[in-house]
């Protein structure tokens, strides 16, 4: 439940060696390699490897001439042969001049599927045959059905007809006819509004039958190197050592280090520190109920590799509060049985967190007496559990509306009373004291908004008073001037200037209104939360129409019990998981959460 | 026809009527350089889409894009039939016969010509199942007296075996094609008169009068223009009917007014207010235009459904002449504005 630790590695091999280590490198299941350009520098004596990549060249190439003559280019899974530059330009000479030829005769990208079929169809006459004939034409083309019916018509016809294919609207058809009379053909397919198709001069599938063994072949071996050649971006050279440094989880650098064996290469290990000037990559690491809730966090931004991963926070916190908004023993369990079997069988992420949410959905639809919209069912096992009259939360009830959206309020003040703690740990370890002590996030703000909520609770709860010029001064005063120098006395602490940037008068004046902002912003965020209390109100009044219209409906209401409950649960179900997903987002990321991390990729995701 | 009926057809024409092509259209196709293009917008942006939908636009022919073009107007008219009374269904057979009347013209001129090819070419083979005689069968007519056995037991048969010549090169087409469409009119005004009534009857005899009385104004203005015919010919070649034109006025024309004149007396007659001032280009494009006034008068504001569906079929076929003119013009490359010039919307 964390970021995963990670130790730098610096991979070395001689010139001989260094593209087995690439090969390595590239099948690695565990490095996050660094491009050279951030390792090597004046200072260190490195150079890059720098070769001119003819291999790629060659697969455009080998592409171009498949595309052309409709050929799918598809590398083996292992090299069978090895060529020379000078083979495979002889060979590329070889086929270009060959296929162009058959390019040009098959113009592929004017015929359609249907035309291809036709084509397939005359290729068993054989087209060579067809063209070699000295005393009959050939031709071919797509007829409309209306004039195929028009052919009988025809008296003394000069030809023969041979049907190749149909569809709804054209028969394709080959003619012959004898040369005598094949103008006077021709003039009358025309007329018939015959769409000709040029009959192939030779036959390229023979020709690419031919050449389709070594054309895979060389295509092969090009494509694995131009494969290995684009991973030498990763490669410095320092004297003669070829070297790829990258980023290993460290709990996996023995396992790494014995991808290298056979090979001449020497593996080394650091601390990520060693390297202050490159930045390790972020690979979260969470047990399975967490895991979906990655997604979460990735899609605002990755935590740096440094911070604090904030993924288990918000698994509970999304699921607490998608809980409490679609409180419903029978959906929830609906929801738990679906989002499971969609992430097994889809690996799906957003199926894994609806299947959770599901779990607290079940656990508030208990206590809230909710079972597929049925507010009774439940009332005996409370009264049996809680020894109550009839439910132990009963949403319903309009003497408990207002304690429900109080409980949402506080439910939202004591969330971000944790965000600003978790924001205080975050800046306590990267030593950031202005962060720490003077924002609104900060000590300032915790001492101030904490006071405000404990002195709210205790006047109307408890019944002490601390909202007294004693208590005020120290956590509402202060805190307001802390929050309005904050910039001058952070400068203060790093030992800078504390004269702000654009001067005293602007200074006073940005932050007048920044500090009314801050005050603002803390009864807006607070408020926000009512929309969990709304929701729950919400949810049991939709559910509410749904029973009402199955006792309306009579023998039908089985039917719209289902679609009732189905229709609930997806509107439902998709509102208030975007919504919780706002709450994470803006009233509580923005007060703790920074991100900027670099993705941890293998080296072989590049290919 | 019961009165749900009614209402579904005139309902419906109206609704086909509101997918027309909008001038926007038209002038969307008017900037195409190709047929293709032409072809690709109809597929894809006009009602046409279904009848279009399996054609490979970028190839196809030009003719087979009229053809289909013209045989989506006979599905659409099909289509509002199922709708229609079959009481009614002499009535609607008006379509038919004036098809079958241009096939028995064609066949002759193929005959005439020994261009065999071309008949079948243009013939429309989907209204076999509708027509009188067997359209296929004049594909194998090569006299006059093959023509008459094929159409032998029907009301052609008379009238085509009175032009019968001895000596091909002195056949009457003329008197032949207007007696066959004197038959046409006569035919429909009959059905006309026995099987409707009232405002239904009086409305649809204005649409065929009209149409048979521009179409002598179109016959006399050629005649005279183009090959100096004399006055008495002219009188046997029209139809004997009148609507807006009486005979003294029709005499008149024929008699004392050169073609041009003609045009200045159409547009101080009873159908000034249908005429278009505005783009004078040729005699047909005027009574055209005439006519395609009168019937956008009928298909608004009229609820009966046999007079919706005739003046919605009619304005259909004149939609379809506007795109075969506008693919004909890019296919010769014809300047926009002069294609547009002939367009009638």
């Amino acid at each position: 439940m964390s970021i995963t630790k990670m130790k730098l590695v610096s991979i070395s091999a001689s010139e001989g060696n260094y593209e087995e280590m690439l090969k390595r490198c590239e099948t690695s299941k565990y490095l996050h390699a660094e491009n050279a350009t951030s390792i090597v520098n004046e200072e260190n004596g490195g150079r890059l490897l720098s070769i001119e990549n003819i291999y790629s060249d060659y697969v455009n190439t080998l592409k171009n001439i498949g595309h052309s003559i409709g050929f799918e280019m598809k590398a083996k899974p292992t090299l069978e042969k090895t060529y020379t530059n000078e083979e495979i330009e002889t060979f590329l000479k070889n086929v270009e001049e060959q296929f162009k030829v058959v390019s040009d005769s098959v113009e592929s990208n004017s015929l359609t599927g249907d035309d291809e079929i036709a084509l397939e169809t005359l290729r068993l006459l054989d087209f060579t045959a067809m063209h070699d004939c000295h005393y009959i034409s050939f031709g071919m083309g797509r007829l409309p059905i209306e004039s195929v019916k028009k052919l009988n018509l025809i008296q003394d016809a000069k030809f023969i007809t041979a049907k190749l294919h149909q569809t709804s609207q054209y028969q394709w058809i080959v003619y012959a006819t004898s040369n005598t009379y094949a103008r006077e053909t021709k003039k009358m397919f025309d007329g018939l509004y015959l769409e000709e198709i040029k009959i192939p001069t030779i036959d390229s599938k023979k020709i690419i039958a031919q050449y389709e063994e070594e054309l895979t072949n060389v295509y092969t071996y090009c494509e694995e190197r131009n494969r290995l050649y684009s991973l030498h971006q990763y490669v410095s050279i320092f004297e003669d050592h070829y070297v790829v440094v990258g980023f290993v989880p460290e709990k996996d650098l023995d396992k790494f280090k014995t991808e290298f064996n056979g090979v001449d290469v020497s593996v080394d290990a650091h601390n990520t520190s060693d390297a202050p000037n490159l930045t390790p990559p972020t690979l979260l690491k969470n047990n399975w109920f967490f895991r979906p809730f990655e997604m979460f966090v990735t899609m605002y931004s990755l935590p740096a590799y440094r911070d604090m991963d904030p993924t288990v926070f918000v698994g509970i916190t999304y699921c607490f509060l998608f809980g409490i908004m679609f409180g419903d023993l029978g959906q929830g369990f609906l929801l738990l049985l679906g989002g499971l079997f969609l992430e097994w069988k889809s690996k799906n992420k957003l199926a894994g967190i609806v299947g959770r949410v599901g779990i607290t959905s079940m656990i508030f639809g208990f206590l809230f007496g909710s079972v597929f919209g049925n507010e009774e069912i439940l009332i005996p096992v409370h009264r049996g559990l809680f020894n109550v009259h009839e439910k132990l939360i009963n949403v319903m009830d309009g003497n408990f509306t207002m304690t429900l959206l109080i409980s949402a309020v506080v439910i939202g003040a004591v969330l971000i009373l944790i965000t600003m703690v978790m924001n205080m740990a975050m800046h306590l370890k990267h030593k950031d004291w202005g962060e720490l002590f003077f924002s609104q996030n900060g000590l300032a703000g915790f001492a101030f908004y904490g006071y405000l909520f404990v002195a709210i609770a205790g006047q109307f709860v408890f019944g002490f008073n601390i909202l007294t010029p004693m208590w005020m001064i120290p956590f509402i005063g202060l805190p307001i001037v802390l929050f309005f120098f904050k910039e001058p006395l952070s400068h203060l602490i790093q030992g800078k200037s504390i004269k702000p940037h654009g001067g005293w008068g602007n200074f006073v004046l940005e932050t007048f209104f920044e500090v009314f902002e801050i005050l603002l912003s803390f009864v807006t965020n607070s408020m926000s939360y009512l929309r969990v209390g709304g929701f729950v109100l919400s949810h049991a009044g939709m559910m509410l129409v749904v029973m009402t219209l199955v006792e309306m409906t009579g023998n039908a209401g089985p039917v719209v019990f289902v679609i009732g409950n189905l229709f609930v649960m997806a509107l439902e179900g998709l509102i208030v998981g975007i919504q919780t997903l706002r709450l994470e987002y803006y009233e509580m990321f923005s007060r703790y959460f920074e991100g900027g991390g670099k993705k941890f990729n293998l080296i072989s995701s590049d290919n | 026809m019961s009165n749900k009926a009614a209402g579904a057809l005139t309902a419906k024409a109206k609704a086909m009527f509101g997918k027309r092509i909008r001038p926007e259209d038209y002038q969307a196709m008017l900037q195409k350089k190709t047929v293709a293009e032409v072809a690709s917008y109809l597929k894809n942006d006009t009602y046409f889409n279904e009848v279009l939908a399996g054609i490979n636009e970028k190839s196809i022919h030009r003719g087979q894009l009229e053809a289909l073009i013209r045989q989506d107007l006979f599905q659409r008219f099909s289509s509002l039939m199922r709708y229609a009374n079959s009481s009614k269904g002499g009535f609607y057979r008006y379509g038919i016969i004036e098809n079958e009347i241009h096939q028995i013209l064609n066949c002759i001129r193929s005959f005439e010509s020994r261009d065999y090819m071309q008949f079948i070419e243009k013939m429309p083979t989907y209204l076999e199942l509708q027509t009188s005689f067997k359209i296929s069968d004049l594909a194998k007519v090569r006299t006059y007296d093959e023509l008459l056995d094929v159409i032998s037991h029907t009301d052609y048969a008379q009238i085509v075996r009175q032009f019968k010549p001895l000596h091909m090169e002195d056949f009457d087409f003329t008197g032949c094609e207007s007696a066959l469409r004197n038959y046409y009119f006569d035919t429909v005004l009959k059905i006309i008169e026995s099987d409707f009534s009232g405002k239904e009857k009086e409305d649809l005899r204005d649409i065929f009068l009209t149409q048979i009385e521009l179409e002598n104004i179109t016959k006399i203005y050629r005649l005279k223009k183009y090959f100096d015919t004399p006055s008495d010919r002219i009188k046997e070649l029209i139809s004997p009917v009148h609507l807006r034109f009486s005979k003294k006025d029709l005499d008149y024309i024929i008699d004392h007014c050169n073609a041009d004149e003609l045009f200045d007396y159409l547009a101080k007659s009873a159908y000034k207010n249908y005429t278009d001032n505005q783009r004078f280009i040729y005699i047909e494009y005027h009574t055209k235009k005439i006519n395609y006034n009168i019937n956008r008068k009928h298909l608004a504001f009229s609820n009966n459904p046999n007079i919706v569906l005739l003046s919605y079929m009619l304005l259909s076929e004149t939609e379809v002449q506007n795109i075969v003119d506008i693919i004909e013009g890019i296919r010769y490359r014809i300047a926009p504005e002069k294609i547009e010039r002939l367009l009638i919307y």
